[in-house]
């Protein structure tokens, strides 16, 4: 790959350094960087706040993650996290600036006074209707009080709000009458078909939440939802005035849809989909644990935005782990990543990053034009780690692949007292603790493989028993798992995707990939319905299988 | 014989007075804090009446704790379910004197199960009895000696002479005793109430059938009750039961099913439904107002649990007040005793009004809502109300009036399963 760099005298020279370094840690096992250095894990750990991230278990020495801070500084690094917390449009693609960090702004924020004020009007206006829920105070067309909100959204007006309301289940608030919080996303209709029939139209609110007000599978879940309200409970206009909320960039397209104004909360073109849940996209999760638990989310995300700008570089989370990834890709030769949670609350956390870094840095065009040189984000998966335990990580210990893992856990759980499980604490907290000492024996055995075995079971231990070791990981720990570590977990992690995409330079904040997919079914989708017979412009496999499902 | 009455409820009143009257010397201490006047007052005029009679005859005297006097041969225990601390703090007390025992202890508090069981912890040495207060807030005095049977809760056999005698001038007969174990006893009273939660819930879920259905509820109900086998108390559909007393019972006695590990949800539906009905005139306004009720001035009559008493506890005034407070409305309130209760809980609003005419309260009214059966507010003058009102709509939460003639009269009526 050094060859490929030419062009950028630089970069070139950090990345030979950074080549020669792996040539040395090439032969270096993980179990040979610790015994060598047994301040290792004070060396290669940074605390924040509630977040405590550990690299020491990376294949990195002092002089590689000093050359990878040299490499970041070289592609301008710094300028670039000035650019993202500016108004700039750094989304050239789109002519958008970037500026989800401008969501979790303080109210009396003095740098960005109207952006805060801005943001404020919409988050207020959704803190009056999530009190009115809670409070039992919403009310259907009939009067009766709201008890299900169902969310339809798709992609980031689903994923965001979904992960977090779930991790957060232990935060849930004691509304005044028990409510529930749905989503549905999927445009076949499966989630809703099975919804449907446990709910009444008399107490179910809808939350259309949608960008752009205009994706094809959120839209045609809530004509679904729609004509259901319409069937048991009439066609008045104010059906429709009491039981759908609308969240969308776009006042006039919900308007148009039948959505009264006191009842559209805005966003921005200026706030990405995958980065929107600090939005009024977040309110399934401001319903779920309230308008407290929502503002502490909201500061959790501050703190790591001052973190990210203002930290020196070799002290700053998102940008370590923006480069140790990069330097795993793009020097380990790891192509895939996984997420491994040892907290069930944390189940959508890997679907969540799938689609937060794959969706941002799955590019292979230069901000210049030019195709990239290196490789960019890798595969991204996971799964809750006690559970992946029985799944896939025979193949991280014993396979062919090299895997990079996060590890991530909370510290104290069960603690808080909450109602959910305070009956049952200290049983739990036993499992809590029988859940952390998997996550740290697995690391221990991917990095160090048989070194973390009794020495002498190893006598004679049969190749197919044995552990090479030698995989990565990152172990994060959180002081608990709450709305404001979840909010910095979260925040840690968009801007590691933004140091990557800095150095290859990619614009993380577009998704083209995505859009064609949509235009060709709106092709499709006349021939289906049988409106156009005419398929000979098409290719052969797609004419064959046409001719299956219109036969 | 020598009684001492412990406690400030309408029970405690009662029953002073009425030994009182029969000749026992009562002391009843009814005032526990330095501060507290040392002598409750009750709304109830006739019973009223009678403590006033009884002490000026000096069968009985009022005293707060302190000074009173331990040298009894009864003491009567009758506390709020709320005061169970204040309670224990006494008899703790009491533990503590020195006097001779037995002395016969009646408890006439509803504690829950085991209730006269945690006193009895106290002072085991004295003969302990349940007696179910079973006293109807504004029908107190006849409530208790119309009694057709005493429940008493005993679980020795010869403290049931002493009881006997306490209580013979009023209940000579001893088939007038149904003496049982004191758990079954307690058991009985709370059961009693929720059997009659349960008539109402079920009246309630059966008038919300009949307005779908085009039938009145009212002629069900009158043909219900000329059944014997049904008769034709608590029968009557409306915006719900309240009363602290009543519905603390309910609550005890799900919460004593639930414990029990038995799977019963019938007193929680019961008590569910009786939620939603207290909502439901104001789920009849909104329908009526397509949803939009912001700005609207809606006048209430009644804020009373029921009529006759001052008591705003659980009463769906609450529900209605917070539900159309919630949206945007202005309360133009009325109630012949209750308004210094709803002051104390509100305060002073801009969206509610407090009236002492029950005609100022519906000037420029959208709506008048009737929520307590006050007798006054039986036979308005419709033509004056008609002038008053802004829009002439009348939701009828108690079935007061006749539908066909208050339509008559020009207005739009509304009632309860009708």
């Amino acid at each position: 790959m050094l060859d490929q760099l030419k062009s950028d005298q630089n970069s070139n020279n950090a990345y030979k350094k950074l080549n020669s370094v792996k040539e040395q840690l090439k032969s270096i096992h993980l179990r040979q960087l610790f015994a060598a250095d047994p301040e290792r894990f004070n060396q290669y750990s940074v605390q924040f706040e509630q977040v405590v991230f550990d690299y020491s278990k990376h294949r990195v020495n002092h002089d590689a993650v000093q050359h990878l801070i040299e490499w970041a500084e070289t592609q301008n690094l710094r300028s670039w996290i000035g650019s993202l917390f500016s108004t700039q449009t750094i989304n050239y693609t789109e002519q958008r600036a970037a500026m989800h960090w401008a969501l979790r702004l303080p109210k009396e924020d003095q740098q960005h006074e109207d952006l805060a004020a801005e943001v404020h009007a919409q988050l207020d206006r959704m803190y009056a209707l999530v009190e009115q829920i809670h409070a039992g105070q919403r009310r259907g067309a009939t009067g009766e009080v709201i008890q299900d909100v169902v969310n339809i959204g798709v992609g980031g007006s689903d994923l965001g709000p979904l992960m977090v309301s779930h991790a957060l289940s232990d935060f849930k608030y004691q509304s005044a009458k028990p409510l529930n919080v749905h989503f549905v996303s999927t445009m076949d209709g499966s989630q809703l078909s099975e919804l449907l029939h446990q709910l009444r139209p008399e107490t179910t609110l809808f939350i259309i939440s949608s960008k752009s007000f205009g994706t094809i599978d959120t839209l045609s879940n809530a004509q679904t939802v729609r004509l259901w309200l319409e069937k048991s409970l009439g066609q008045h206009p104010s059906i429709v005035k009491h039981h759908f909320i609308g969240v969308s960039t776009k006042p006039e397209k919900m308007t148009a849809w039948g959505i009264a104004p006191e009842n559209q909360l805005l966003l921005w073109d200026w706030v990405g989909g995958r980065y929107s849940l600090w939005s009024c996209i977040g309110l399934p999760i401001a319903l779920s644990i309230g308008v407290d638990g929502f503002k502490q989310l909201l500061a959790g995300a501050y703190a790591v935005d001052q973190h990210f700008q203002y930290k020196p570089l070799e002290q700053n989370i998102p940008v370590l782990m923006g480069l140790l990834g990069a330097w795993n890709t793009n020097f380990l030769d790891i192509q895939t990543h996984a997420i491994l949670p040892y907290d069930g609350r944390l189940k959508y956390f890997a679907s969540y990053l799938q689609q937060l870094e794959m969706e941002s840095n799955g590019k292979s065009i230069q901000r210049n034009g030019e195709k990239v040189q290196l490789d960019t984000c890798p595969i991204i998966w996971g799964e809750v780690g006690p559970n992946a335990q029985h799944a896939f990580y025979q193949l991280l210990h014993q396979g062919t692949q090299a895997v990079s893992c996060d590890f991530i856990a909370p510290v104290k759980r069960y603690n808080s007292q909450q109602y959910t499980y305070v009956d049952n604490a200290d049983a739990l907290i036993e499992q809590h603790h029988l859940a952390l000492s998997n996550c740290l024996a697995q690391s221990r055995l991917l990095a160090f493989g048989n070194d973390a075995l009794d020495q002498t079971e190893l006598q004679g231990l049969p190749a197919y028993k044995q552990y090479e070791g030698n995989q990565p990981s990152s172990t994060i720990l959180l002081q608990e798992l709450n709305p404001y570590s979840l909010g910095m977990l979260i925040a840690l992690y968009e801007h590691k995707v933004f140091v990557q995409s800095v150095l290859w330079n990619i614009n993380p904040f577009d998704q083209w990939g995505v859009e064609k997919g949509k235009e060709i079914a709106n092709q499709l989708l006349p021939i289906l319905n049988g409106e156009q017979t005419d398929i000979s412009g098409l290719d052969g496999s797609t004419q064959g299988l046409i001719k299956i499902l219109t036969a | 014989m020598k009684v001492a009455v412990l406690g400030k409820t309408l029970f405690s009143g009662v029953i002073s007075a009425l030994l009182a009257e029969c000749g026992h010397q009562v002391v009843w201490c009814n005032s526990f804090n330095t501060g507290e006047p040392a002598r409750t007052y009750f709304q109830d005029e006739s019973l009223q009446l009678l403590l006033q009679k009884q002490e000026e005859s000096g069968f009985l005297n009022c005293c707060d704790f302190q000074h009173l006097n331990f040298n009894q041969d009864v003491f009567f225990f009758s506390f709020n379910a709320t005061e169970e601390q204040l309670a224990f703090q006494m008899l703790n007390t009491i533990h503590h004197a020195c006097f001779a025992h037995p002395k016969l202890m009646i408890n006439a508090s509803t504690f829950g199960l085991h209730g006269t069981a945690r006193f009895q912890q106290l002072l085991p040495n004295d003969d302990w009895v349940y007696l179910p207060d079973i006293i109807q807030e504004g029908n107190a005095i006849r409530s208790f000696v119309q009694a057709t049977q005493l429940i008493v809760g005993c679980d020795q056999p010869d403290v049931q002479l002493k009881v006997r005698e306490l209580l013979r001038p009023l209940f000579p007969r001893a088939q007038q005793y149904l003496f049982m174990p004191i758990l079954d006893a307690e058991f009985t009273k709370l059961s009693i109430s929720g059997m009659l939660a349960t008539r109402i819930s079920y009246m309630n879920d059966l008038a919300s059938v009949a307005e779908k259905l085009g039938i009145d509820i009212e002629q069900v109900r009158q043909g219900m009750a000329a059944d014997n086998r049904i008769g034709s108390a608590y029968l009557f559909p409306g915006v719900g039961f309240g009363g602290e007393n009543f519905s603390h019972d309910i609550r005890t006695l799900t919460h004593a099913v639930a414990d029990s590990g038995v799977k019963n949800q019938l007193l929680e539906q019961v008590w569910d439904i009786n939620e939603q009905q207290k909502e439901l005139l104001f789920r009849k306004l909104w329908n009526y107002f397509r949803g939009d009720l912001q700005g609207k001035t809606v006048a209430i009559w009644g804020a009373a649990f029921k009529e006759n008493t001052p008591s705003i506890q659980q009463s769906p005034v609450h529900a209605m007040l917070a539900a159309l407070w919630a949206q945007g409305a202005t309360v133009k309130l009325h109630d012949p005793q209750a308004l210094t209760n709803i002051e104390q809980i509100y305060g002073q609003r801009t969206d509610l009004i407090l009236c002492e005419d029950q005609y100022q309260a519906v000037e420029d009214a959208d709506a008048l809502c009737l929520i307590t059966a006050w007798k006054q507010y039986g036979s308005p003058d419709y033509a004056y109300l008609s002038k008053l009102m802004q829009h002439p709509l009348i939701l009828d939460g108690r079935n007061l009036y006749d539908p066909a003639y208050i339509k008559s009269r020009g207005f739009n009526y509304i009632g309860v399963g009708r």
